[in-house]
This record gives C-alpha cells, structure tokens and sequence, in this order.
C-alpha cells in the first residue's frame, strides 16, 4: 500500500531518518535533497534510503550512495573513477550525477546489473529495463556524449510505500528527546493556562 | 532604475544589524508580508464573497469565504466548533480548537468540504491533499469573545477599553502551510505572481480568518437574541485583529533558512540606504513622516505586556521617539541627504528600539523607494545548497574568520558559551531548548549553534594543509559538512548568519521570534515568557468588502484623532 505525501513532507522525514541513523547533519541535508529529487521524478528515492539505513553504511563511507554522490557532487572523486564498486542503494547515486553532470557539462551513464540509466544535466532517461531498486549492487559510471535527452516530468507528490514510511518514521524517531518533566516545562508557554 | 542610482548611502554592516538584540527590536514595515498582500488585493482589485455560512446557534457548522484575484480563486473554508473551556490550549498539544480552517485552491465542491471536515478540524491528526495551501486553527479570546456576544445581543456596543485592552476575538495557535499535513508545497505555486512574496499564502489565510471571525461574534449574538442583537459600528469591528502566539517552533525557522533571513534583511537594509540617500525632502513629505513618528508614538504608548523585557523595550521605544519628535521640532529638512544626517543622528542618540522603529518610520514616505523591493524576499534555497568543494582549505579560514569572526572570539570551553541545547522533544515534536548540564540532551542536539560549529571548523582547518580542498577535507570530516556550507552560503550572502551565540546561556528565542514576526507585519508584541509571545495581526486593517473604497496600506499606526487601537 502506497500514501501521497508532499516533498517537503518527504524530504523533512528523509533528512530526519538519515540523521536518527546517525548520519552527520551536513549529509542528513543531501540525503533529504536527494530522497526529494527522485521522488519529484517519480523514482523511490525513500525506498533506496530505506535501504541505505538499513544497512549501517555509516561506518562505511566507500559503499554509501550518500556519502559518495556527496564526494561526487564536491570534486573529490569523479564519477567513472567509482566503477566496479559495490553501493549501497545506487538508486541514490542520480541525483548526485545529475547535479555533476548539470555542473560539468558532461553526460554519463550510471548502470548496475539490471539497470541502466543516462544522465544529461537535469534529464535522464531509465533504460529499456526500466528501473530496479537494488539494495546493493556493483555500479558503473561511464562518460558519453550527449544525445539530447527531453526534460524529465517534475511534480509535487511523492508516492511512498507505508512499510517505507513507517522505517524511516522509525529512524526518524531516534532524533527525538524522550519527554521528562523539565522539558515539558521548558517548552513555549508551559504550565500557562490559556483561558484570557 | 538602476541600484547605483538610487541608492548613495552604504548598507548598514551585517554586525550591526544581525545582532539578536537588534532583530528582536524590528518592527512591521512597508515591507511586512500582510502589507505586501493587502497592497496586491488592492491594486488588482480582488473580489471576496462569502460563499456559505452555515452556523448553528451554538457556534458549530461551516463557511466559506471566497477571495478572487484577476485569473484565480482562493477559498477559507472555517470549521466551527463549540469548545468545553477546559479543552481551550494555546499550545500544539491541543486536540481540539474553537475553529480550524483551511486555504482550498480554488473554489471547493460540496464533496471537498465533506473531505475536509473530517480532517481540518483534527489539524495534525488529520490528513490535506494538493488543493489545500494551508491548514490553521484558532481559539476564542474567553476574555472577549462572551462580551462582545453578550453586548451585542442586548443591543449596545462593547466598550472600546475592553476592546482594544485584547485586540482579537480569536486566537490562531498555528497556520501550517509548506506542505504539512500534506498540503501543498511551496514549490507548487511560488511561482503565481500573487505567492511571489513570501507567506502570503499564510496571510491571505488569517486576513479571510479575521473577517470571518467578525461575521461569527455577529452571527452569534444574533441567534441568542434576534430581536434586539446589532451589529459592530465600524470603526470599533476594525478594532479587532487576529491575535497569534507562537513559541520556540517558530525561532528555528530563521537559522534554517539562512538564504531567506538574507533576502529579507537585505531588501529592508536596501530601503533603509534608499531612503538615506535621498537628496532632498519637501515640505508634504516631511510633514508626513513627522504625522508617522507621531502616529508611532501614540501606539508605543499604549504596550499591553506584562511582562518584564518588553515593558523595559516599550518604555525605551516612547523615550525614543520623544526624543526623536524632539530633534525633529528643530530639524533641518532643506539640508542635503537630511534623512542620512537623521539616522547619523539615531546612531548615537536611540537604543535599537528607536533605530529599528525610525527604519520602518523611514520608509512610510516612500513606496517607490520601498514597496518594489517586496518582490526581492523570498529565495529559492535549493540549489544555493551545493558545496564548493574546490575551495581551498586557506580559503575557507578566511571566510571564517571574515564572517564568523565574533564565534572564534568566544571562549566555548565557558559553560555558559554553550548553556543550551535545541532539540525535538518526542511528545509533539515541537522544537525545546534545553539545558546542556541538565545531560542527556546532547545526542539530540539540533545543528542550531552555527557559531560553536564555525569555531569547531576552524579548529580543526589549522591542522590542515593550506592547499587543500574542501571536498578531501569533508570526505574524511563529514561532522563538518552542514556548518561548512553555512560558510560558503555566508560568504555570497552577507545578511544570511546571525552574529550571536544562539545557545548562550542569556539568549532569548523571542528576539528571534519578534524578528520573524515584524517581517510578517505583526503588531502588539506581548511576551509571555522569554520563548513565547502574542501578537495581533490585522488589526484596523480595512475588511475585504472595504478594500475597494479604503487606503490599503494606511493601518499600522493608529490615526492622531482617533482611537489608540
């Protein structure tokens, strides 16, 4: 069973699961973004962050789809440079390599055994195979020349499975202070009444 | 008209004006967001009709009211309830309020008002779609509302004392929109020309709020006594804002969007150096802001707070502006530039109350100077995001040391440095500040410290190689990338970082609070605690049956000769 939520939604619940997982804040922030991206393009950006934390990648920042669109994304590692490695939820990787690729104006293709997907700028286009969400697999960036992709669909709602959302409501769950007295009381206008 | 042209005076210097006790000291300006609302419905003659209004005798039932722009409409669909005292919260835990309400794209089908009604009225428990812009509740004033009911019932008016000594017959405790609750988000329509300044999707939904909350108290007295009820004269139904109160939810709002607090304070700083750079005054103009500081005087006069930080601030604000009214009796306004040898004056002679007051004063003159500058606030924040990762390492110390030069000068091993904590409490989610020595909170700390994070990034840079880029550090320091971002954001936008310690020990979150809120147009700052505060809103502003006929824009300040609101 899916719900629609809204992207802010989605993205507020993405960043807050990545930093329960214990994820660095800066990193919770792409990893919001980039949930955000994918499911404003229809793709499962929290169901492959889902898969993300699942696996407490954290330790692990060489197979982590975040921490490496992140190394992307800042000039630390060049895409085809991450070939043959084993990541961690690919699926994430896209946004990151399309914000490269927007920035470097250089086309790509991010493939994985049963999945393939070319990437101009802001445009992709998922290969005949359509589009698999593999928890992990061995991933391939290549260089290519561009071949005019047409604008990707952009909307507003992102379409979540409810057991995707209920794991990463769990994630998101370890962010929050348990409740003592002394925070109830240190809350906006506690222990005020209301009733003037 | 070219920027160069029209301004001659510098911008005031973000340490100057990103100071918290300087932001806590804004008030409502030609730049406010209900002002920039009011202003469009006005000039593009907006229509409003109220659409249904189907309320029983004990206050319950629905209604719509409808606001149509040039090409769109827009619907406030209110739910009204009848509330025991006992359930009356001003706080997000509530369940249950006196109204709740939602901002419906369009104009709703009786199969959206059935959708809605049974999910606006249980606000967070409830679930919006796309069609909705906002989702919002209120509570009455128990102080008011059975007065003005009662009065109006028997005949006769409300005492105007008893009146203005509250200002609003209801309450809102929150206007979601933004997409919470599954509304819609902001993306999907901040490009209509109407939702270009920002929170005006907020606004238009407590300005319908307002006046459907006057038709109610009527409608009320009414049903209790149909022979002898009357209704609000109209001078004294103006009377009547919308009152708000908002707490530390709000106070985040600022830090977390760095590029929006730039824009906002800069188009203000950009109107202040306008209006500076005026050569020369005439005789109309100078009267008329001499008639605003009046005006200005009259309101300050008459602060309700009991509370302790605001009556001290209201008592500075009348010295101010005496003083202010004082140096204009023998002020020069033939001279060159004399609204710059004015705030030169203020500089040195006001506290930041009167300075922050006079900048908003200064502008009243001049909507060609000011009103443009409203469509330069909102900010597309996303893609300002990116890091720079080829930076160089030196690079980013000096950026450092340029713009968070007063954190590095903190001593942050000083318990009180470092006295609070931000954190999500796990009972409603709202955001709390905590004491770091009460323990147990740091793992829940919230990146809400930029300044203590500056300091801890420039620590570790001096360990670094100089030639080094940004994007090797992060790689191995990722606990550095969030305030590593705020820096290079801080060095493009100079008003974007706040220059003071947000987890002091003697930090106050209404300081951000009010900020926010003068930005909104909020007036009547009553402080209830030291992270909480009421506000009215609307008040005096023309109804939106009276906008056609009515100055728009004329409202904030009470008139000379007449009431003081």
């Amino acid at each position: 069973m899916t719900a629609l939520w809204s992207l802010n939604e989605i993205e507020a619940l993405a960043r807050k699961a990545a930093r329960g997982a214990g994820f660095e804040w800066g990193l919770t922030e792409e990893a919001g973004q980039a949930v955000r991206w994918l499911e404003a393009r229809g793709l499962p950006g929290a169901k492959a962050l889902e898969f993300a934390l699942n696996a407490g990648v954290l330790g692990d920042a060489s197979r982590c789809a975040i921490s490496l669109g992140c190394a992307i994304c800042d000039g630390a590692v060049t895409p085809v440079s991450l070939s043959s490695r084993d990541v961690i939820a690919p699926l994430l990787l896209l946004p990151f390599a399309s914000w490269w690729s927007e920035q470097h104006k250089q086309s790509l293709t991010l493939s994985w055994p049963d999945g393939a997907i070319d990437i101009e700028g802001a445009c992709f286009a998922i290969g005949p195979a359509g589009v698999t969400v593999p928890p992990r697999a061995d991933i391939a960036f290549i260089d290519r020349k561009a071949r005019g992709l047409t604008q990707v669909n952009v909307g507003f709602r992102a379409q979540v499975d409810c057991e995707t959302y209920v794991a990463l409501s769990a994630f998101a769950q370890r962010t929050y202070a348990p409740s003592t007295e002394a925070s109830r009381l240190s809350g906006a206008g506690a222990g005020l009444s209301d009733n003037d | 008209m070219e920027k160069q042209q029209l301004r001659k005076v510098k911008l005031r210097r973000p340490e100057v004006v990103m100071r918290l006790e300087r932001m806590g000291s804004f008030h409502q300006s030609r730049l406010s967001f209900m002002r920039v609302l009011l202003r469009r419905l006005k000039s593009e003659r907006w229509r409003f009709e109220t659409r249904v209004f189907d309320i029983d005798r004990n206050g319950v039932g629905v209604a719509v009211y409808c606001a149509h722009s040039p090409t769109r409409s827009y619907s406030l669909i209110a739910f009204a309830n009848d509330l025991p005292a006992e359930k009356r919260s001003d706080r997000v835990i509530a369940t249950e309020w006196d109204a709740t309400f939602t901002l419906f794209d369009g104009i709703p089908e009786a199969s959206d008002i059935d959708r809605l009604s049974k999910n606006i009225p249980r606000q967070e428990a409830g679930r919006v779609t796309q069609k909705e812009l906002s989702v919002s509740r209120a509570n009455r004033s128990a102080r008011l509302w059975d007065y003005v009911v009662e009065c109006l019932a028997k005949g006769t008016q409300p005492d105007l004392g008893t009146v203005t000594d509250v200002g609003y017959l209801m309450r809102t405790t929150a206007v979601y929109g933004s997409g919470k609750l599954g509304a819609a988000d902001r993306e999907a329509t901040c490009a209509r020309d109407e939702f270009l300044a920002p929170f005006q999707i907020e606004m238009l939904t407590v300005y319908l709020i307002r006046a459907f909350v006057m038709d109610l108290v009527e409608h009320m007295a009414r049903m209790r006594a149909p022979a002898t009820a009357v209704s609000l004269e109209g001078p004294l139904r103006r009377c009547f804002g919308i009152g708000n109160s908002t707490g530390l939810g709000m106070a985040p709002f600022l830090i977390n969007h760095p590029i929006l607090l730039n824009n906002w304070i800069g188009a203000r700083e950009e109107a202040l150096a306008r209006v500076r750079s005026v050569a020369s005054v005439d005789h109309d103009t100078a009267q008329r802001f001499v008639s605003f500081v009046r005006r200005a005087r009259k309101s300050a006069g008459f602060s309700r707070s009991n509370h302790e930080i605001q009556t001290l601030k209201s008592v500075r604000l009348c010295s101010d502006l005496d003083a202010l009214l004082d140096f204009l009796s023998g002020f020069d306004f033939h001279a060159i530039r004399p609204w710059d040898r004015l705030w030169v004056w203020a500089e040195t002679a006001l506290s930041s109350e009167g300075q922050e007051q006079l900048v908003s004063l200064l502008f009243e003159p001049y909507p060609a100077l000011v009103d443009g500058l409203s469509d330069c606030m909102s900010a597309d924040e996303a893609p300002q995001m990116r890091i720079d990762g080829a930076m160089t390492l030196a690079r980013l110390r000096s950026i450092l040391e340029d713009f968070f030069g007063w954190a590095l000068a903190i001593d942050w091993t000083v318990g009180a440095s470092q006295a609070r904590v931000w954190y999500v409490s796990e009972e409603k989610l709202e955001p709390r500040l905590g004491e770091r020595a009460d323990g147990d909170l740091n793992d829940y700390e919230q990146p809400l410290g930029p300044g203590r994070d500056a300091a801890l990034l420039y620590a570790a840079l001096l360990l670094r190689d100089d030639a080094e880029t940004l994007g090797s550090f992060l790689m191995q320091h990722p606990e550095h990338r969030h305030i590593a971002r705020r820096a290079q954001i801080a060095a493009r936008y100079p008003y974007a970082e706040i220059r003071d310690n947000t987890i002091a020990a003697d930090m106050l979150p209404i300081d951000l609070l009010r900020a926010k809120l003068s930005f909104f147009g909020a007036c009547h700052f009553d402080p209830r605690s030291d992270r909480w505060v009421r506000v009215n809103m609307f008040q005096n502003a023309p109804f939106p049956q009276d906008l056609a006929f009515e100055d728009a824009d004329d409202w904030t300040l009470p008139a000379l000769d007449g009431p003081v609101q």
